[in-house]
């Protein structure tokens, strides 16, 4: 039992001494989280104009929301030392007073940094052209002018459909998950979805797009230069969406033309007996029903279109990378691999259809 | 009281520093010695990850190594018998990894292209997984 008349017992001491030391370390450590891990998929790591713009007001919120922060716990500590006696001591505790500091701190502050970063936020908005919004291009004007895409975007349960538009419909073609595009140039995109809503994020190169059923949206990006960007779903849309993201890689213009001439390009041949047997393997199962290879037989359209999936660096939306293991384990056993994916295990195949498959894959360039 | 202050205050840094480290590199450490093979069991340990091995087995200590194709590797150096039909000896082993359609043609585990210095390694960490060893 705690000794009358006093408060302040042992064991809330014991508390005090230990708060005292814990937040303190609480403090030290925050920081060594945050810069412990430096990746790619950072807000803070821009390389295109609209991202950089994001990335300072970033900066200037987390530095004033740390000073406010810091300003509160000054405020908490003095509450905490200045106390108004104990209970024994019988002094009246009045709870009145006050109210300068609830009309600065609660109303007057919040109500100016608030609109500030309201204003602030509008303004970046510029960056994001969203057909629909008041006083933003229509989608005649959005095909007509410079705001024309030249990408669409199709987001799926959880994989991202990307075509390449173009005047000439020989030259459009479909790709999956990998998104190239042209370093120092703005690029239109069309973001829509074939199911739920999701949202285009690249925190290197722009901020958010949601792709939203009956609303194409758009987003234009310039990526300042070269390299290789994660991308990633920025809405909830299903057990799978932490692992729907994406792959930005930025290219010089001539090795962008390049790329796009590759693609246009039906599927290789294959040359070697592994996979020509593949082929046939591929083309008589039930691969050919979802997936498309240009140039053969299989025209399914409800799954990421594979005439160059060798070329590519990731499978099932940049989760796994694009080896043999794991191309042949996600022929087999996607569902083990990302489970609730359209893609279906299949375990119908034996060891020799699988490599010979899987060489069949490889080899589309 | 300041020494007490100054421990606490300590040991928590020390903690958080610790998991803000792990949370990097999947919070495994394979043992750096060489069991058998003559293998490096740490160089196996980054082949077993970028070959990919983890997307059919099950391979402790490797980050996403999580696949249900092929066997689990729980304890592979306790295993007798490997490919379900050769005594478990490093040579077989090294073989198996690097060939596995040589010793049996319908299987489907790939021939990955791994070299024999490498299969040599990859062996080596197998061998660390046992049963004894912090139920690796």
């Amino acid at each position: 039992m705690m000794p009358h008349g006093n408060a302040r017992g042992p064991a809330a001491g014991i508390r005090i001494k230990l708060l005292r030391g814990i937040l303190p370390a609480l403090a030290m450590i925050a920081p060594a989280g945050l810069t412990g891990c430096a990746y790619e998929q950072s807000i803070w790591n821009a390389h295109g104009p609209a991202a950089r713009s994001i990335g300072t007001l970033s900066w200037a919120m987390t530095i004033l929301f740390l000073a406010a922060t810091a300003v509160m716990w000054a405020l908490f500590i003095i509450a905490f030392y200045r106390r108004r006696g104990t209970l024994d001591e019988h002094e009246p505790i009045t709870a009145g007073g006050g109210e300068t500091w609830i009309a600065v701190g609660g109303i007057a502050i919040p109500l100016i940094v608030l609109t500030t970063l309201f204003v602030a936020g509008l303004d970046m908005m510029g960056e994001f052209p969203i057909h629909g919004a008041p006083g933003l291009p229509s989608e005649a004007q959005m095909s007509a002018t410079s705001m024309k895409p030249e990408i669409l975007i199709i987001g799926h349960q959880w994989w991202w459909e990307i075509h390449y538009l173009n005047d000439d419909p020989a030259k459009e073609f479909v790709t999956a998950d990998e998104l190239h595009l042209p370093a120092g140039r703005r690029v239109n995109i069309e973001v829509k979805t074939a199911d739920v809503m999701h949202s285009l994020w690249i925190p290197a190169l722009n901020g958010k797009v949601d792709m939203i059923p009956g609303q194409p949206n758009y987003i234009r990006i310039i990526a300042s230069h070269p390299g290789i960007y994660q991308g990633q779903c920025a809405e909830f849309c299903g057990i799978q969406h932490a692992h729907m993201r994406l792959l930005a890689v930025v290219q010089n213009l001539d090795q962008y033309e390049a790329w796009l001439a590759a693609q246009r390009l039906p599927g290789a041949k294959p040359t070697t007996p592994a996979a020509v047997e593949g082929e046939h393997v591929f083309l008589t199962s039930q691969c050919a029903n979802c997936h498309t290879v240009r140039g053969t037989s299989a025209n399914g359209e409800f799954a990421p279109d594979l005439t160059h999936i060798g070329s590519r660096r990731m499978l099932a939306a940049d989760i796994f990378p694009n080896n043999d293991a794991y191309l042949e384990a996600w022929i087999t056993n996607a569902q083990s691999l990302k489970l609730g994916a359209q893609m279906p295990s299949l375990p119908n195949f034996s060891g020799t259809q699988l490599s010979d498959m899987v060489a069949y894959l490889r080899q589309l360039k | 009281m300041n020494r007490r202050w100054g421990a606490v205050l300590a040991l928590v840094s020390a903690c958080g520093f610790c998991l803000a480290l792990a949370a990097c590199n999947g919070g495994s450490n394979a043992a750096s010695y060489s069991i058998a093979t003559g293998g490096n069991a740490q160089r196996g340990r980054q082949l077993i990850d970028s070959y990919g091995c983890g997307a059919c087995h099950i391979v402790p200590g490797i980050r996403m190594a999580r696949g249900m194709v092929g066997p689990p590797l729980f304890d592979f150096g306790e295993r007798t018998i490997i490919a379900g039909e050769l005594p478990n000896t490093p040579g077989n082993l090294e073989r198996w990894i690097e060939n596995p359609k040589a010793i049996e043609p319908n299987n489907a585990m790939p021939d990955l292209g791994v070299t024999q210095q490498q299969a040599t390694d990859m062996a080596a960490y197998l061998y660390t997984l046992r049963s004894d060893r912090g139920g690796q």
